[in-house]
């Protein structure tokens, strides 16, 4: 492996930082919505495009590159933050499967005992410091690969094919990726809201 | 209540097809089941507010009041930072 000159790599992301760090900035704020946050993540992607320097090889646009370094940073800032409370909460696919499958019977109803369940009014529970708290947290108890569906549709709005193609599975898995998703945070919610 | 079920969509179905026509058309025959199976059964119509809820909500954890527009904002002194870092 070709290593570059400290002095190539130095100029190379020096200009990658003139270049891209006001658009990275911008985008990271946007999903953010902190200015702290925001520059560290964008600091933290060039300190780690550098530190990997020798690997990106023009293998695709340096922008693209640096986006997808500083997207994985915002990925695992949100994790992160819902895992404060609750790193051991994080359920694995196959334990995440066996508690949605709990909520209906054996032919495929909803259990007597989750019929019941009425929300309030949206407004006021979008507004709810306690409603979105516990969000958070249940967040935080979604297997990896739900929780990467669920970002890249809700934080970074891609399409459900795009997102197939990214977590390679089927639109027919993801649809059930994505019923199986909401069902958790649904059922977890409503155990540790009301 | 229980044959009507046999007959159409079991509530674990419904539910799917409430989350996939939540973003993309159903082709005509799950189309009418889901809206045949959401006329009679009434935990899935409180399903389908509770998803679109969690949805909006986590729109709002991700986005905030964020600023939606393409306007590029500039921050030097994070450019200097970050240099300074090599």
């Amino acid at each position: 492996m070709h290593t570059a000159s400290d002095k190539i790599k130095h100029e190379t992301v020096k200009k990658w930082v003139s270049d891209y760090s006001d658009k990275l900035y911008t985008w990271a704020l946007g999903k953010t919505s902190s200015k702290e946050i925001a520059e560290d993540l964008v600091q933290e992607t060039f300190l780690s495009a550098y530190a990997a320097f020798d690997k990106f090889e023009n293998k695709s646009s340096a922008k693209t590159w640096l986006f997808s370094i500083l997207n994985n940073k915002i990925i695992d800032h949100y994790r992160n933050k819902s895992n404060k409370h609750s790193s051991l909460d994080q359920l694995s696919e196959n334990q995440a499967n066996r508690f949605t499958n709990t909520l209906f019977n054996e032919d495929g109803n909803w259990e007597l005992n989750e019929q019941g369940n009425v929300w309030g009014n949206e407004t006021h529970l979008l507004d709810n410091l306690e409603f979105n708290n516990t969000l958070k947290y249940c967040m935080g108890t979604l297997p990896a690969k739900w929780m990467s569906a669920i970002t890249s549709k809700y934080l970074f709005e891609k399409e459900a094919k795009e997102i197939c193609q990214e977590l390679e599975i089927t639109t027919t898995n993801y649809w059930q990726v994505m019923h199986r998703a909401k069902l958790l945070l649904k059922k977890c919610i409503e155990k540790h809201w009301k | 209540m229980d044959l009507m079920h046999k007959l159409f969509l079991s509530c674990n179905k419904a539910t799917e097809l409430v989350e996939k026509n939540i973003d993309s058309n159903l082709p005509p025959k799950e189309w009418i089941q889901l809206k045949v199976h959401l006329l009679m059964c009434k935990a899935c119509v409180a399903y389908e507010k509770q998803s679109l809820i969690i949805g909006n909500a986590l729109k709002k954890y991700f986005h905030g009041n964020g600023n939606p527009k393409e306007d590029i904002i500039k921050n030097e002194e994070l450019k200097e930072r970050i240099i300074s870092k090599l």
